[in-house]
């Protein structure tokens, strides 16, 4: 196995990988096990593959926790992978963020979040980003708020508007791409995760479930992205001949403006935990 | 660094062995294929309508996204005929570059050149009138055929965020009125329903930056890279496609 991750190193690894962790039930089913277990399992899974991801050289993960439409699935879930984040990932100088409506979580869960982001922004050995009450949907219409918002308040104007600005203002603001993405459990659907985000990705779907995900399916994923790379690479190169669309002045600091009012927000839930 | 070269020479051998791999399999599968065309002397058309006989479940709107630079219009034309056969009564073509918007009078030229019995049931890149009832009736419906490139993608989105803020900065809008169904009305294809089946052709799978409004619950799957696209592996991933169960979250 060892060896195998050595030899794949070689070759191209991608910088950014993004999992839809799915099969938790079915895996549990299969077992003959409550649900509930399932889930622990692919916590503890979710562990195990950032530890391969960070042997690989993978520098930052995201990965779809539960989307909108689940979100009626128990708390118990999201303290389980609260707490994960706290205890392994934190002390392994992992910088973890929260992607997603965080309005539409009680405030427990906000004040959760907040804090997990705060105490690890400055880590920077690697980057887990979590999609949590998340659909590109509701990614994508927060952000054409946002920008109305700035048009409104006269920041940017309805000519400011490109693909560019409306990527700044995704939930995603602070990450590249990812290079490639992972879904397991034999669902061939991207399910609403990271539609805009992916035009350029790889993606590889794998019938495994996620308790299931090997290292050896991590390794496979990888083989297949180096197979398609000069294919990838080929793509950019076409788009990179597109022409480039800068931001203007105008445009710079009203991004700079949002991002900073994001901060700002969580900074306060976060400082509203500590002082309570 | 001897180890280095040594390692990356490894993978090297085993993406070259993997690449043999599958151009056998590919091979296998086409000789097969062959000999039973043979023995069974089947026509595509015989397989289509096998295939229709035994489907419940056939995409309403099925995309064909082109991921390479050699787009074949010959190609278009086959796969158009072949949707007609199964009752899909609706088609695109996605090719980022728009090589075939470019080359639209091009593929309506060769249809007509190649298929001239089906002429009649086309409706290119329309679809103000919507077929009969899922498509699935006795006789052969009407088809739409659209061809869509980058700008019908984020491009469309971007034209719709200028346009709304447009209406905000004359005050006729408030940002807070803006909601997804809101942007779903307005991105609304006249009718058109999101695709159910994506089926890639290329190197890589990629969305390619297909529609990212519209296909949160499209089924991606990939063609083989034969030389051309065969009616049997159409087939094949259509039976795929009707296999398929949408759990929603549960």
């Amino acid at each position: 196995m060892t060896l195998a991750l050595k030899i794949i190193k070689t070759g191209h690894v991608p910088k950014h990988v993004a999992f839809i962790m799915d099969g938790n039930r079915r895996y549990a089913e299969k077992q003959k096990k409550a649900g509930i277990e399932g889930h622990v399992e692919g916590f503890d899974k979710l562990a195990e593959t950032l530890k391969w991801c960070r042997d690989l050289g993978i520098i930052e993960v995201t990965v779809y926790a539960f989307s909108i439409e689940n979100f009626n699935r128990s708390e118990e879930e999201v303290s389980g992978l609260m707490e994960l984040a706290r205890d392994k990932l934190a002390e392994q100088g992992i910088c973890i963020r929260v992607i997603g409506n965080l309005s539409l979580l009680s405030e427990d869960m906000r004040k959760l979040f907040a804090e997990a982001m705060i105490i690890t922004e400055n880590n920077d050995k690697a980057t887990l980003n979590i999609a949590f009450s998340y659909t590109s949907r509701d990614e994508i219409t927060h952000a054409i708020k946002d920008i109305a918002v700035g048009v409104k308040h006269a920041d940017i104007l309805p000519e400011d508007v490109n693909e560019n600005l409306i990527s700044q203002c995704l939930y995603t603001y602070k990450s590249l791409n990812p290079d490639l993405l992972i879904r397991t459990s034999g669902e061939v659907r991207l399910s609403d995760f990271l539609l805009w985000q992916i035009s350029n990705s790889c993606v590889y779907f794998t019938n495994v479930l996620w308790p299931e995900f090997g290292i050896w399916n991590l390794l496979s994923a990888i083989f297949y992205y180096q197979k398609c790379y000069s294919d990838l690479q080929r793509i950019a190169k076409v788009q990179q001949l597109k022409p480039i669309i800068e931001h203007n002045d105008r445009t710079s600091m009203y991004i700079n403006k949002l991002h900073h009012e994001r901060q700002v927000m969580i900074e306060n839930i976060y400082l509203s935990t500590v002082q309570s | 660094m001897y180890t280095h070269i040594l390692l990356h020479t490894l993978l090297k051998l085993a993406h070259f062995l993997h690449n043999v791999y599958i151009a056998i399999r590919y091979a296998c599968i086409v000789g097969y294929r062959k000999c039973t065309g043979l023995l069974c002397a089947r026509t595509e058309l015989d397989l289509l309508l096998r295939m229709r006989a035994k489907t419940k479940k056939i995409p309403r709107h099925l995309v064909i996204v082109l991921g390479l630079c050699d787009e074949s219009v010959l190609d278009c034309v086959r796969i158009i005929g072949w949707c007609i056969a199964l009752n899909i009564p609706y088609i695109s073509f996605f090719d980022r570059n728009g090589f075939l918007k470019k080359n639209e009078a091009n593929l309506k030229e060769e249809f007509a050149k190649k298929r001239p019995d089906l002429i009649e049931h086309i409706i290119w890149n329309s679809h103000t009138k919507p077929p009969s009832q899922n498509g699935i009736t006795g006789s052969k419906s009407k088809i739409n055929v659209l061809l869509l490139s980058d700008t019908d993608n984020k491009g469309k989105i971007v034209t719709l965020v200028q346009s709304l803020t447009r209406a905000v900065s004359l005050g006729k809008l408030d940002p807070e009125d803006i909601t997804d169904q809101l942007i779903s009305e307005k991105l609304n294809m006249k009718g058109l329903p999101n695709p159910d089946l994506a089926l890639i052709y290329g190197y890589t799978c990629s969305t390619h930056g297909l529609l990212p409004l519209h296909t949160r619950t499209t089924e991606f799957l990939t063609l083989p890279l034969y030389i051309s696209i065969s009616v049997e592996d159409f087939i094949y991933l259509l039976e795929r496609y009707s296999k398929f169960v949408q759990r929603y979250g549960k």
